[in-house]
């Protein structure tokens, strides 16, 4: 039997299997995407599909990408992917140097592409990366794309409905090529290699990756703690990259709320007096007796820290935040001291918080709370890895891990 | 331990430098300071001891004024102990010091003893020469070659008894004066051939030279003389002995195996001299009641010769008047013989001139009678040629003329006359022309008359001439007999006047020096039997080394730092064991951590504190090693410098004890394991689970007064700061026990400087308020008024009064350099203030006011019996009645007249006279009334005083300046360290505040403003705390003779309050500074 026909039966197997055992299709999505680019010899892969308010677009749904290709689109017809998609045949640059596409280069931006193919399925187009690094693709190789494509649609026979975008919202936080590195005597620690992507309005956007993948230091960055070695970060319009101390304290102050790991609540002051002690920062605070009994906190506003479970303290924590009426709160790995139900009423919590608006940051290493996210960008080695759209978020009771 | 060990240990102190430096510097504080002042007190000790060995210090003196004889000093070397005798001569003189007068105690060179230390030049080989102290030269410009000339004193008493012993009257009476007149000395002046050092007179302060005893002017200064420089007639005897003895070298001076031995050999050496000076005494008080009773057998001659030449004298007188009287009679005689010899030559001249009359007379009447005759003779018969004769005659005027004869000299209405007249007129009517024979029988009856008185004329005449022969020769008799009367008289009167003017003035006066003499004999006997009934029987007073004015300054220095190094240092290991605990626990709290995971790794407890006591213990071992040195090398030498500014010893000593060392660094180690043990225990005693879950936050809890309207209108700082403070008690505790030590050491040190300095001002604003003290003989008459008449003129206010110099005789056997002083009216206590314990002032009612310090350290009360002793040796008592406030360094006593009188049995008469000399200089004084009779010196007291008390107390201010320096350095550690344990423990807090918008300086005013509340209540605690330990410091620094104020010091408490705020604020910002270089990213890793 042909290799390469056997390699397809098997990748076909592959894609049976890890969709046997998933529930959505979101998953099956990029379990699919996974194995397609672990079997091709691309380097990055994104899947672009047309949403059902808008036909006339294709938008990224899941890509496996060092860049954030949230707000991008395509028109059907235009471009590579776009026209891939309307004539329902794939789009294939081998020479991509030679014969480059502006709306490509541009969405791989700082990246040195070799080779693109776009190979159309049902509701859109997987475009394959290949980098110069890696050299272009062989006609074979980009065969290959082409019928993991295929096979994947084969796979995959459900027909769903896919959910809106979020091209569409307000870019709030905006990194662009952020490195960070320490000086440790002679040797340089690189956490952040060059990280690339958007936060939007009112979205709840979990960082993920391993421990020592640089989530928190991207947290920090754009929660004006920590200062980027070189790249961009812009709030709205304001470059926080060469914003002085008092700037981002100033920013902080306005815009970010904070809910740490081990809570840091004042121990001295009670519940009330933690929450008053931030609102009095800001012009216009939120009440904070309002804002506990948001978080079930109402009836504890005397209570000392050391009264209070963990659990009610990182709610207490999550108001401490609130009271600032911030536009973003930033969370790092807020339920990680916290044992299941815990950690799920405080999920809760938050996602009343985000269901009222606030944009909501959380650093975490649990993939299961990603499920409740809707976006989640994970890093690996100091990058964005890769960036999935949650069209599907659950609630966080129904969490489970 | 382990290797791996060894390298957490050094890890652990890389990383906690600060607090290891923090525990290397509080132990190194401590311990130096306690062997620094330490030390210095017994480096002294040492220092004294050498010094006593290389100049050969007698162990015992010996001074007796009626002196010991040659033979006396043999049978005293003969004690059994004695290994040399030397005797001496010492006596005092003024001389000029550029305008003003000093004195100085001139004593004999010796060379087996008591050696001199020379400085330059050489010793004096004969008399005429002298070696000057070489300070006393220093500081007023003496050198080798000059010249001091001394005042005379031949006039003054010695104690010279030999005169007495001998019952030589007439020597008492009227003692030779020489030629120099110098009364001691053989020479008036001395050229200075050396400077140099005694050893005996060591210290500095010319008040422990002793006390002039003759007089209360101070002494000023040493001349050492060779011993022919002294006039040994002017002594019975050497009245100083210096004894040593061989057996004594084997003992450090001050150890009481010294003192034992000194005061055994002081027994055995009384015994013999006691005796000496007991029959010697009972000799004089005897010679002095035979001297008594010659003296009264003279007088009583003298009284019976007196009388004799009284009668003498009253026979001359009489005898002189009798002579007079007859004198007299002859002068009145003599007059009358002149007076008759006058009128006998006024009769003669009166007869003379009778005789002229008659002669005249006779003359005319011969000149009439033989007119007459003329015309009578002729023509006798005949009428007509007897009227022709008589009318030539009347034509001629012969007539006339005869008629202006006859009226004019013979008697009127004598018939001559009238019948002349009638002749005359009727020859001149023409009568007689008519009548001529008429005119014959008138004519002869005129010629008979006239014949008659030619007669009576011519017999008058002849008996005149007579007469007058006879009478110039009575006359010429007489005025011989006048003459020679007169010459017998003048005789007598000469004689007379001679033995009135000359011989019996003479005799009066001779009389009179005889009742003089007399009068003085019996005052003589009066003061004879006065001074026989007071003989002082001086005891013979031997003295061993710690009668020594310089030793006893010593003593009192050294027991000064011996008290201050336990007082000083203690507050230091206090303080430093305090914050160690503070630290070590920090430490401890910081790596709960890390030692729950050694336990949980297996480690047992033990071996967890050892990891922890390493690190204290080689921070102490360090902190120890280096305090040694700190304390030997820098302290010891910096005090011992300002110590030997008080002293002229040659070498100074060190001192290292190491049983001192491991006494203190035994304490120092002990309390650091004790707090190390103390700390991790609290830790180790809670299971590894927990200390892995990391350091507990504090516990904090509703209270009361949160419920409060009060309460919920204060402002969220204020309730941030409160429930700070109210949570966190250990961290509170630290805070308020660190700035409490820090501000406890200020306010002690400040107190100890103030109190020191403060005393002198007070001493001379408040107690003494005089600066002067003029010295008078009260011995020579009206010399007060002389003096006091000088200083009205310059109107200079005083007061008169006594004052008696010598020694306190201490309950410890010791003796200190002492004064008193004696009202004689109320303007006493308006120079001197008598202020009580209770800051009453009040006069002295009939005992004796001793100073504070006395009464302080030998806890003297009203009734006690109290010893002053005089510069020969003799104890006088007095009774106490009350403490006066005084700080000088010496002892005072204020008597009254009666107490003083009773105790001395001398009068108190002015002898002093104190004032405020103002910008008039000491020169221009001594020129007011160096001339007055009985000026013996001028002092000026304030300065004297004034710098005794700082070289003095000089050593004491270093001590207190250092231990201010050092509380100042250990203060900025101890802040420093809590403030940087504090800002490391509210880490997470303020990078918290910073993450959520706190400006880094709001952050920082959360962390300081509770700071600042704790600050405030540690300085309270503080301040009581160094007042207190200040107050008990200070009272180690009394001594017998040194007093300063024990008062609270408002003035400490606000230095201490300010400076520890100045070092709180600089030690909060170099912490706060910290808070600058936080990472907000650190929040994670922040447990």
């Amino acid at each position: 039997m042909d290799k390469n026909l056997l390699k397809s039966y098997r990748v076909i197997g592959q894609i049976s299997n890890v969709i046997s055992k998933v529930d959505s299709f979101d998953e099956a999505i990029k379990a699919s995407l996974k194995i397609m680019l672990d079997n091709s010899a691309a380097d990055y892969a994104v899947i672009w599909y047309v949403g059902s308010n808008d036909k006339e677009h294709l938008k990224p749904y899941y890509w496996i990408s060092p860049v954030d290709l949230s707000k991008r689109s395509y028109k059907v017809g235009t471009g590579p992917i776009g026209k891939a998609y309307k004539k329902k045949s794939s789009e294939v640059i081998l020479d991509f140097q030679k014969k480059p596409v502006k709306s490509v280069a541009s969405d791989f931006e700082g990246i040195e592409i070799a080779s693109v193919v776009c190979a159309p399925f049902e509701f859109g187009v997987v475009e394959f990366i290949k980098t110069t690094e890696s050299g272009p693709f062989t006609e074979d190789e980009a065969e290959i794309c082409q019928m993991l494509t295929l096979l994947t649609e084969i796979s995959i026979n459900e027909n769903i409905e896919l959910p809106d975008d979020s091209a569409n919202k307000k870019v709030i936080l905006s990194v662009s090529d952020v490195k960070r590195e320490y000086q440790n005597g002679d040797i340089i620690t690189k956490v952040l290699k060059g990280v690339n992507f958007d936060v939007f309005e009112g979205e709840f956007l979990c960082l993920l990756g391993e421990s020592g993948c640089g989530k928190s230091t991207v947290l920090n960055i754009i929660g004006g703690m920590d200062t980027a070695t070189s790249g961009t970060i812009k709030y709205l319009d304001t470059d926080l990259s060469t914003a002085s101390k008092n700037d981002l304290t100033v920013y902080r102050r306005d815009n970010i709320g904070f809910i740490f790991q081990s809570y840091n609540l004042m121990p001295n002051l009670n519940i009330k007096q933690n929450l008053d002690l931030i609102a009095e920062l800001v012009k216009e605070p939120r009440d904070s007796e309002e804002v506990l009994k948001l978080v079930h906190m109402d009836e504890k506003a005397r209570n000392y820290p050391s009264e209070l479970s963990g659990g009610q303290q990182q709610r207490v924590s999550i108001a401490r935040a609130l009271v600032k009426n911030p536009k973003v709160i930033l969370a790092d790995e807020p339920t990680a001291a916290l044992d299941y139900a815990t950690s799920i009423e405080v999920l809760t919590a938050l996602e009343d918080v985000v269901a009222s608006g606030t944009t909501l940051v959380m650093v975490t290493h649990n993939e299961e709370i990603t499920r409740m996210a809707n976006r989640v960008i994970r890093l690996r080695d100091g990058k964005v890895y890769e960036v999935t759209i949650n069209h599907h978020p659950v609630k966080a009771t129904e969490l489970v891990w | 331990m382990k290797k791996t060990q060894i390298i957490e240990l050094f890890n652990n102190i890389r990383s906690g430098l600060v607090s290891f430096v923090a525990i290397v510097i509080f132990v190194l504080l401590g311990v130096a300071l306690f062997l620094g002042i330490g030390w210095s007190g017994k480096a002294l000790d040492k220092t004294v001891d050498k010094e006593y060995r290389d100049f050969a210090m007698h162990d015992l003196e010996v001074i007796y004024p009626y002196g010991f004889s040659d033979k006396d000093v043999e049978k005293i070397a003969a004690i059994d102990g004695v290994d040399y005798v030397k005797g001496l001569y010492f006596y005092f003189q003024f001389f000029d010091n550029h305008g003003v007068l000093n004195q100085a105690k001139i004593i004999t060179i010796t060379d087996e003893i008591d050696k001199l230390n020379l400085k330059e030049g050489k010793l004096p080989t004969k008399a005429g020469e002298a070696a000057l102290e070489k300070k006393y030269a220093d500081d007023n410009g003496f050198k080798i070659g000059d010249v001091i000339e001394f005042k005379h004193d031949a006039d003054e008493d010695t104690y010279k008894v030999s005169d007495l012993l001998e019952g030589d009257l007439d020597a008492l009476q009227n003692p030779t004066k020489d030629e120099d007149g110098m009364q001691t000395l053989t020479v008036d002046k001395v050229k200075i051939t050396a400077l140099v050092e005694s050893s005996v007179y060591a210290s500095t302060y010319p008040i422990t030279y002793g006390s002039a005893m003759d007089n209360a002017a101070p002494l000023n200064c040493l001349l050492f003389v060779p011993e022919e420089t002294f006039d040994p007639d002017s002594f019975d005897g050497y009245i100083n002995l210096l004894i040593s003895s061989k057996d004594l070298l084997k003992y450090d001076n001050a150890s009481d195996e010294y003192k034992d031995a000194a005061n055994a050999l002081k027994e055995r050496v009384m015994a013999v001299t006691d005796k000496m000076a007991a029959d010697k005494n009972e000799k004089i008080l005897g010679a002095g009641d035979k001297l008594v009773d010659k003296l009264n057998e003279r007088l009583a001659d003298a009284e019976a010769q007196i009388e004799e030449g009284k009668a003498q004298i009253a026979d001359a007188k009489a005898e002189i008047e009798a002579n007079k009287n007859l004198l007299y009679q002859k002068e009145q005689e003599l007059k009358d013989g002149q007076k008759k010899i006058a009128d006998g030559e006024k009769e003669l001249a009166q007869a003379k001139k009778d005789l002229k009359t008659a002669e005249d007379a006779f003359a005319l009447m011969k000149e009439i009678y033989d007119k007459f005759e003329s015309i009578y003779d002729v023509g006798k018969d005949v009428a007509d040629t007897v009227y022709s004769v008589v009318e030539k005659a009347y034509n001629s005027g012969l007539l006339s003329d005869l008629k202006n004869l006859i009226n004019k000299y013979l008697p009127k209405g004598s018939t001559v006359v009238n019948l002349y007249n009638e002749f005359y007129q009727n020859f001149a009517s023409g009568y007689y022309k008519e009548h001529k024979y008429e005119m014959i029988p008138i004519l002869s009856r005129l010629h008979d008359l006239l014949s008659g008185y030619y007669n009576d004329a011519l017999a008058k005449l002849n008996d005149a001439r007579a007469q007058i022969a006879a009478g110039e020769a009575e006359i010429a008799a007489g005025k011989k007999e006048v003459e020679e009367g007169r010459r017998a008289i003048d005789d007598g009167w000469n004689k007379i006047n001679y033995a009135e003017n000359t011989l019996l003035p003479q005799y009066e006066a001779e009389l009179q020096a005889g009742i003089d003499e007399y009068e003085n004999g019996k005052v003589k006997l009066g003061e004879l039997k006065t001074a026989s009934g007071n003989i002082i029987a001086y005891d013979a007073a031997v003295m061993a080394r710690d009668y020594n004015g310089a030793l006893v300054v010593c003593d009192s220095v050294k027991d000064v730092f011996d008290n201050m190094r336990y007082t000083m240092a203690a507050l230091f290991i206090i303080v430093g064991l305090l914050v160690c605990y503070s630290a070590v626990s920090r430490m401890v709290y910081e790596k709960s951590v890390l030692i729950g995971t050694k336990k949980a790794l297996g480690l047992f407890d033990r071996e967890v504190t050892l990891s922890e006591l390493s690190f204290t213990l080689l921070a102490a071992v360090t902190g120890s090693i280096l305090g040694v040195l700190l304390g030997r090398f820098v302290l010891e030498t910096v005090f011992l410098e300002v110590i030997s500014d008080q002293f002229v010893f040659e070498n100074q000593e060190f001192y290292f004890s190491l049983k001192d060392t491991l006494i203190i660094v035994a304490v120092e180690l002990g309390t650091i394991i004790v707090t190390t043990l103390f700390a991790c225990n609290k830790v180790l005693s809670k299971s590894a689970v927990k200390l892995l879950q990391g350091a507990e936050p504090p516990k904090a809890k509703e209270r009361f007064f949160e419920r409060t309207a009060l309460w919920k209108r204060l402002p969220l700082l204020t309730k941030t700061i409160v429930n700070n403070c109210l949570n966190d008690k250990r961290r509170c505790f630290g805070t308020i026990v660190g700035v409490a030590g820090c501000t406890s050491l200020i306010v002690c040190s400040v107190t100890l400087y103030d109190g020191i300095n403060n005393s002198i001002k007070r001493q001379f604003d408040n107690i003494t308020t005089f600066d002067t003290i003029v010295y008078i003989d009260d011995s020579v008459a009206d010399s007060a008024e002389e003096i006091t008449s000088a200083l009205d003129e310059s109107k200079i206010e005083y007061s008169k009064i006594f004052y008696q110099p010598g020694s306190m005789h201490l309950p410890n056997d010791r003796q200190i350099i002492g004064e008193i002083m004696v009202p004689l009216d109320d303007s006493f206590y308006k120079y001197i203030h008598m202020v009580d314990d209770n800051g009453v002032e009040k006069k002295i009612k009939k005992d004796a006011w001793v100073c504070k310090s006395y009464a302080y350290y030998f806890k003297a009360k009203p009734g006690d019996n109290v010893e002053f002793v005089d510069g020969v040796g003799t104890v006088h008592n007095f009774k106490m009645e009350n403490t006066a406030e005084y700080y000088l360094t010496r002892t005072a006593t204020f008597a009254s007249k009666e107490a003083f009188e009773k105790a001395y049995g001398n009068e108190a008469k002015t002898n002093a006279i104190i004032f405020n000399k103002g910008d008039v200089s000491i020169v221009k004084l001594t020129e007011l009334l160096k001339d007055k009779p009985g000026f013996i010196a001028i002092q000026d007291y304030y300065y004297d005083g004034a710098t005794e008390f700082e070289v003095y107390s000089l050593v004491t201010l270093v001590v207190v300046v250092v231990y201010l320096i050092l509380s100042i350095v250990m203060a900025f550690l101890v802040l420093l360290n809590l403030f940087s344990m504090f800002v490391s423990e509210k880490k997470k807090e303020l990078i918290v505040l910073m993450i959520n918008g706190f400006y880094e300086k709001d952050a920082k005013k959360y962390i300081y403003l509770d700071t600042i509340v704790l600050t405030i209540i540690g300085m309270i605690a503080g301040i009581a705390l160094g007042s207190f330990v200040g107050f008990k410091t200070m009272q180690t620094f009394v001594t017998e003779a040194t007093y300063f104020i024990l008062t609270p010091d408002p003035i400490a408490m606000v230095a201490g309050v300010v400076v520890t705020a100045v070092l709180i604020v600089i030690t909060t910002l170099i912490a706060l500074k910290r808070v600058s270089s936080f990472k907000l990213t650190d929040i994670n890793s922040e447990k």
